[in-house]
Order: C-alpha cells, then sequence, then structure tokens
C-alpha cells in the first residue's frame, strides 16, 4: 500500500470526527457552546461550511414584514410585489428580517442597505434613500408597525 | 463494507438536477442576485474567509451568469455519473462562491446542498475506497446534524415548547397557513409533532423500520413546507440529501422506477413526433 494511502486513512477518521464536533459547536445555539470552544468553531466553519439551522426559531416571526421604497414624490412601491419569482421574494423577505432585527434607532448594516439600494435599482426605481418598513401583525399585538429606514446614512 | 454503488448514483442523480435547478432560477433572475456588498466587514488581514469573499466580490455579475452556467454542465455531468474528483472539487468550491456572492438569496437547502458536495468530493470515485467510506458516513452525519442542531434552536424557543409556534406562523400574514388559524388545538398537536421528528430524526434512521417511517414523514413535513411556508428549494434539497439514508435495495428501486418514467417519457415524446 502507498505511503500517502495510509496516511489519509489514519488521518480520515479523525478528521471527520473532528469536523463534525467543530460544526456541531459552529451551529449549536449562541451561549451554550464554550467561548474558545466557539472561535475554533468558527474560524474553521465560516468560511467554507457555514450553515444556520434556526428557521422559525427560537420564535417563529410573529408579523408579516414588507419593505417599501419610498420615491421622491413620496409614492411607497412594495418590494416583495415588483417580482413573483422565487428568488426575488426570498432576497425581499431576508432583506426585511434581517432589518426588522436591527433596532429602530440603529442604523442599517451597510452591507444591508447596499443590498435594498441595488435591488430598488433591479426593480426600475430610481435612486433613492428613503424605505419604510411594515410590519402587519394579527396575533396578540395586532397592527401595523412602520419604521423608517434611511438607506443612503448607512451607505458603503 | 456494504455496496453503495445505487445510493450513490442516487444522491448524485438527484443532487446533480437539484443544482441545475437552483443555478438556472438563479441565472434568469438576472444580475438581481449578485451583490456588490459582503456580508461580512472583510478585515485586512489574510484569512480564508477574506480570501473567499475577496475572490467571489471581485467578479463582475456577468461573470456569475457564465460560472452558474458552468456549474450547470459540471451538475450534469454529476447527473450523468460522468464527473471526475476534480470536477466535484470545482463544483464544490465554485457552487460555494456563487452562494457567498448571492447572500440574500440563499436558503437553508442550499447551504445543506453545499456542505454535501464538500463530502461527494470524496465518494464520487469509488477509489481509494478508505476515502469514498469516510465521505459517504460524514454525509450521512451531515443531514443528521441538521436534525439535531434545528431540534436544539427550536427546543430553545418557549412558543415551541408550549405547542404555540404553528399557530403564530398561521397568524402571520406572509405565510399561506392562515387556515390553521382558527384550530389551536391542532396547531399544538403539530408543533409538537414537528418536535418529535426533528429531535427523533438523528436516532429513528437507524433501525430500518423507524428509517422508512421517519424518512416518509420527513418527506410529507418539507412537501409541506414548500407548499405553504414558500421553501421549495429547501424541501427538494431535503428530499435529494434523503437518498443517502437509503439501503441499496431501496436506492436500486427508485433508480428503476426512474429509468422506467424516462423509458416512458421518451417513447411518448417520440410517439408524440411520429403522429
Amino acid at each position: 500500500m502507498p505511503r500517502w494511502t495510509n496516511l489519509i486513512q489514519k488521518t480520515l477518521l479523525p478528521f471527520v470526527v473532528l469536523h463534525t464536533a467543530l460544526l456541531l459547536a459552529y451551529g449549536w445555539p449562541g451561549g451554550m457552546v464554550p467561548q474558545r470552544i466557539e472561535y475554533w468553531a468558527q474560524a474553521y466553519a465560516r468560511p467554507l461550511f457555514h450553515q444556520q439551522w434556526s428557521l422559525f426559531a427560537p420564535e417563529p416571526p410573529a408579523c408579516g414584514c414588507h419593505i417599501f421604497m419610498v420615491d421622491s414624490s413620496g409614492e411607497a412601491v412594495d418590494l416583495a410585489g415588483v417580482r413573483n419569482t422565487l428568488v426575488w421574494q426570498r432576497m425581499v423577505s431576508s432583506a426585511c428580517r434581517y432589518a426588522e432585527m436591527t433596532g429602530s434607532g440603529e442604523a442599517l448594516p451597510q452591507a444591508l442597505s447596499g443590498a435594498l439600494v441595488e435591488l430598488a435599482c433591479h426593480a426600475g426605481m430610481p435612486a433613492q434613500c428613503d424605505a419604510r418598513l411594515v410590519r402587519t401583525c394579527q396575533g396578540t399585538d395586532h397592527g401595523v408597525e412602520q419604521r423608517v429606514l434611511s438607506l443612503c446614512a448607512a451607505r458603503p | 463494507m456494504k455496496d453503495r454503488t445505487a445510493v450513490v448514483r442516487l444522491f448524485k442523480a438527484s443532487a446533480g438536477i437539484w443544482l441545475i435547478g437552483f443555478l438556472f432560477v438563479l441565472w434568469q433572475e438576472g444580475d438581481a442576485p449578485w451583490f456588490a456588498y459582503a456580508p461580512y466587514r472583510m478585515g485586512s488581514t489574510f484569512s480564508m474567509q477574506n480570501a473567499l469573499y475577496s475572490l467571489a466580490f471581485a467578479l463582475p455579475p456577468r461573470a456569475m451568469h457564465w460560472a452558474c452556467v458552468a456549474l450547470g454542465l459540471l451538475s450534469t455531468l454529476l447527473v450523468l455519473d460522468r464527473l471526475p474528483r476534480v470536477g466535484s472539487v470545482l463544483l464544490w468550491l465554485g457552487y460555494t462562491l456563487v452562494l457567498l456572492r448571492c447572500w440574500l438569496a440563499v436558503s437553508g437547502g442550499a447551504q445543506l446542498m453545499a456542505l454535501l458536495l464538500f463530502w461527494s468530493c470524496f465518494f464520487v470515485n469509488d477509489r481509494p475506497a478508505m476515502l469514498a467510506y469516510a465521505g459517504f458516513w460524514a454525509a450521512r452525519l451531515q443531514v443528521l446534524l441538521v436534525y439535531a442542531l434545528a431540534a436544539a434552536h427550536k427546543l430553545c424557543g418557549p412558543l415551541w415548547r408550549s405547542g404555540e409556534a404553528i399557530h403564530q406562523l398561521a397568524l402571520n400574514p406572509d405565510y399561506s397557513l392562515a387556515f390553521l388559524g382558527p384550530y389551536p388545538g391542532s396547531c399544538k398537536a403539530l408543533t409538537w409533532g414537528v418536535l418529535v421528528f426533528l429531535v427523533l430524526f438523528p436516532l429513528a434512521v437507524w433501525w430500518k423500520p423507524t428509517r422508512r417511517a421517519w424518512l416518509c414523514m420527513g418527506a410529507v413535513f418539507h412537501l409541506a413546507t414548500a407548499v405553504w411556508l414558500g421553501l421549495p428549494e429547501m424541501a427538494l434539497a431535503f428530499l435529494a440529501c434523503y437518498s443517502l439514508w437509503l439501503s441499496s435495495a431501496e436506492a436500486e428501486n427508485v433508480l428503476q422506477f426512474l429509468r422506467a418514467m424516462k423509458k416512458r417519457s421518451m417513447q411518448s415524446f417520440a410517439t408524440g413526433r411520429t403522429s
């Protein structure tokens, strides 16, 4: 048997076990993994093995989420209504959920505000800086909540 | 070591078909999915993450279109069982770069496929046997890891534990579960049913009777998420990955069924053309 084949055989099992353990530590709910292990798990997993399995967890979203782009005349257009394709709906919905996670007084992360401006451009809207996040709730928090998103302030 | 030829063949076919579909959907969206800004801030120091992001975000959208075409061709070779190991490494790396670039369009299904493509580089060929064996088992473990992590996250949520989670989703106008709104009792049963399914999945697949039952329940669960929660690509990715947990005989049966379907459709196509 060639020496390299022998070496592969000896290192494979530890590699698979270590890989799985690091991915488990990477994906486990926050705060439950020791900090040092979490650091190594992130360093190992994030570049090539990123995964996130917290869909609808710890709580499913309580409210519908829509982003309206506001043009210079003050007219608001729902980004989700621009194209009815799977990818477009997924991008707009993810952007809305990320924006929802940002505190109401905080600026949006640069990448997100940049992505929203790009989406608006692809939707054929003129370059604009104002958007509105609208949350429609039907449960115990029944009602509609609106928040102004300033895209140009945080634009990269 | 058991003969895994049919299982691996079925996985390659189903994963390849899923990839072709996903890449086509991305490709036909034009320049929209290819954002100019990375979701993570890239530091000045050299790291694997910085290098990958720099590469993914240096390419113009037009190059991403061509990357989708090239990866679609590699996926076709995967379906036809003609993809060499070098090709499978290129497919995994290229697909990972595509996912980094279209970060807002990525779902769990796309992530799962990237993770399994990595292990498929090991078992895409039978030789060396030990490498293929380890890759195959690591891919199987990855599927279990997904369910274990999803269960852990949901068990941390008070609404999941109290059984209210699906009722909350039913009240959310973004999803098509409004028909469950008037039935909180059924929602509670469904919520706990989903939790039991997720928690027990990593254990149930080790015994034949429970494995079949859990894979069938999983198929129903994921198809339901496709229809009512708008996650079709995630559902199909999971179904493609279930092929890894089939026995050789089951995988052979599915392959024979698919071959018969293909033959029948080719015959009906030929008859349609002549008439």
